[in-house]
């Protein structure tokens, strides 16, 4: 009950004209940001944030929740009509929402879209309301050893789940770790890789490092290849049909959960939620010969599935202060930013943002919706815009945004230097999300490792005998295991 | 090609995991401060440093794998990459902050990279002639610079470099 007062609470707050114009105009950043190839809502979180350092935290986490709820559904766009996804959430939806434009149905395809990102999304919602306190609740009796093992798994389990390489992610996530110890040390305050510059003292910061990893380094890729000529013909009805929910309502449901289920795992993201959803759907439907070919069934799982994903993974965010996905990472460094403290206390000192950010979502959704409803032919003009227009200022809006947080020109230099870098490792298969969840988990990973080190006296055990920390411990070590030849076909055996 | 990128970049992550672990291992103690000793600052780099040489070699010395995913994109060009680059960390490493006002800067960089690029990918747009192409270009450089400059300058008070 006093849930439900807290989240009346937050509605009630939200619904000022100040609060709605900057949902509605977020959303439509976000749903921008998505049609764009080469920008991802992490790049879109990332340069937001630097505009809404002066805002409210409510009313800042309110636009960066806006544009990650409307850029992963906005993606779906360019993956129907151009058959390139607008981010890497949208690649399932494309394979048959592609398919469904061909055989001039661009519109249906939009429309589902629709649906399943909404019916998603509000699934969701209602997972974030339920489960973030009872997670909180768990984490109270985390301590360091615990701590330290959740941290790292979010690493490895992004390095094994977000490329094709999990050698090559989890190289990544120690980079991302290493970068993240530069300057000052969290415990003693002694300076770590700083060569005597003052720049290096302050550390690496996140904004300027993401926008980096995921804006220059994705100009760059962009740019490198030559440009191919957008064919968006006229479309059919756009509209979202009930008939649909009611039709597909056991694949919404089981999309929504395993959405939800992947999201929460540290530093899956979005994309591993409409793949497995997809794949899910598939196995038990009726019509699967169809999947790939214009599959209704197949574009509602994929895309229930990715938009299911962003409450998901702002639980762990919000309760462990270990986020879900990449854009989740921006988001909780966003809290920080504006002096909230993700964690499991946050459940105990600010109950009442927990469900702000659950009314928030709840908003990005019915935002969503209102512009799947009347602004999809309006937008489909962002795709017949030449990128060679748009990465030139794209880049100068990132050179800003990751100046502007500290107005430190250094953060330029750290933009441009992560960028290079991760264009170059992206080039050889080197996935970027690791990096930025070690970037984002570096300071829990040392300082739960010095500290539980300090508890138990140097004495290893308890990392691998208190019940949380050791099931922690055996997923992450089984986690590299299963990647290793030798070890898989013990496994093999055994089973 | 793939097998000989993978041991140049196992090799790269070696030779960086080696120099971080040396560099954690000389790293200050504190034994002056009479710190516990398995608080040292340097006990997490050194054993990231010391992963980055075990997961380097063994990039260095596995088998490649059979679908070459990390491939460069066809089409990807090296000159249209060296262009790309050198016309950003020109303007943002160069010309920011250098006494220039940012508005021209960032008109002048919109301008050019607009101009060359949109000449680049001239098959993909819809025939025009090279003087409306650099007419349009310049038009929404000047925009966008003045739309950038007074949103964070005025709106966001951030002072531009």
């Amino acid at each position: 009950m006093d849930g439900l007062g807290l989240l009346a609470n937050s509605l009630f707050g939200l619904l000022g004209p100040w609060q709605i114009t900057y949902a509605l105009g977020a959303t439509l950043v976000g749903i921008v940001i998505g049609i764009l190839p080469g920008l991802s809502a992490t790049l879109g979180i990332a340069l937001m944030t630097t505009l809404t350092v002066k805002m409210t935290p409510t009313d800042a986490i309110l636009v960066l929740v806006c544009v990650y709820v409307g850029a992963i559904y906005g993606g779906s766009r360019t993956g129907i009509l151009l058959n390139i996804p607008g981010t890497a959430a949208n690649a399932a939806a494309t394979l048959d929402g592609h398919a469904l434009a061909l055989q001039g149905r661009a519109g249906r395809a939009m429309g589902i879209a629709t649906t399943g990102s909404v019916a998603g999304s509000f699934f969701g919602v209602l997972c974030l309301a339920t489960l973030t306190p009872l997670l909180a609740e768990v984490a109270l009796k985390f301590q360091a050893y615990e701590f330290f093992w959740l941290a790292l798994l979010g690493v490895l389990m992004s390095g094994s789940l977000t490329g094709n390489d999990p050698l090559k992610g989890w190289l990544m996530g120690f980079l991302g770790l290493l970068t993240a110890q530069i300057g000052l040390d969290g415990i003693h305050a002694q300076e770590r890789f700083t060569f005597g510059s003052s720049d290096l003292t302050g550390g690496i910061g996140l904004i300027p490092a993401l926008v980096g990893a995921f804006g220059f380094a994705e100009i760059l890729m962009v740019m490198s290849e030559p440009a191919k000529k957008a064919m968006i013909n006229a479309v059919d009805s756009v509209l979202p049909r009930i008939g649909d929910v009611l039709k597909y309502w056991k694949t919404i449901l089981r999309s929504g959960a395993i959405g939800v289920f992947i999201g929460i795992l540290p530093g899956v993201g979005e994309d591993m939620g409409a793949w497995s959803s997809y794949a899910a759907a598939k196995r038990f439907s009726p019509e699967r010969d169809q999947f790939g070919k214009g599959s209704i069934e197949g574009m509602m799982a994929a895309e229930t599935g990715d938009n299911a994903a962003i409450p998901g993974a702002i639980i762990p965010a919000l309760a462990l202060a270990v986020p879900g996905s990449a854009p989740a990472a921006v988001l909780m460094a966003a809290m920080i930013i504006h002096g909230v403290q993700p964690g499991p206390m946050l459940m105990v000192n600010q109950p009442q943002f927990v469900y702000d950010v659950v009314a928030i979502t709840l908003v990005a959704t019915l935002c969503m919706l209102v512009f799947g409803l009347v602004m999809v032919r309006p937008l489909m003009w962002v795709l017949r815009v030449p990128r060679a227009i748009i990465m030139p200022i794209v880049f100068v809006l990132c050179t800003l945004g990751a100046y502007a947080i500290a107005s430190r020109v250094f953060d330029i230099w750290v933009m441009l230097g992560v960028g290079v870098v991760c264009f170059v490792l992206r080039r050889q298969g080197f996935p970027v999300a690791p990096f930025v969840l070690g970037i984002v988990l570096g300071d829990i990973v040392d300082k739960s490792l010095r500290r539980g080190l300090v508890l138990s006296d140097g004495d290893l055990t308890p990392f691998f005998t208190r019940p949380i920390a050791g099931v922690l411990a055996a997923v992450a070590i089984l986690t590299v295991l299963a990647q290793v030849p030798a070890a898989r076909r013990i496994f093999a055996k055994i089973a | 090609m793939k097998l000989g990128s993978d041991r140049f970049f196992g090799a790269g992550w070696i030779a960086f995991g080696a120099a971080v672990l040396a560099l954690s291992w000389r790293m200050d103690r504190l034994e002056g401060l009479h710190i516990n000793p398995w608080s040292v600052p340097g006990l997490l780099p050194g054993l990231l440093g010391a992963l980055m040489v075990l997961f380097g070699a063994a990039l260095y010395l596995r088998t490649p794998a059979p679908d070459p995913v990390g491939k460069p994109e066809a089409g990807a060009s090296g000159g249209r990459i060296w262009l790309a680059l050198v016309l950003c960390v020109g303007y943002a490493a160069g010309l920011l902050g250098r006494g220039l006002p940012f508005w021209l800067t960032s008109a002048g960089f919109m301008f050019v990279a607009i101009l060359v690029f949109r000449w680049l990918d001239r098959d993909a747009e819809d025939p025009s002639s090279m003087g409306r192409i650099a007419l349009g270009s310049a038009v929404i450089a000047l925009a966008a610079s003045a739309a950038t400059s007074l949103l964070f300058q005025e709106v966001f008070l951030v002072r531009l470099p």
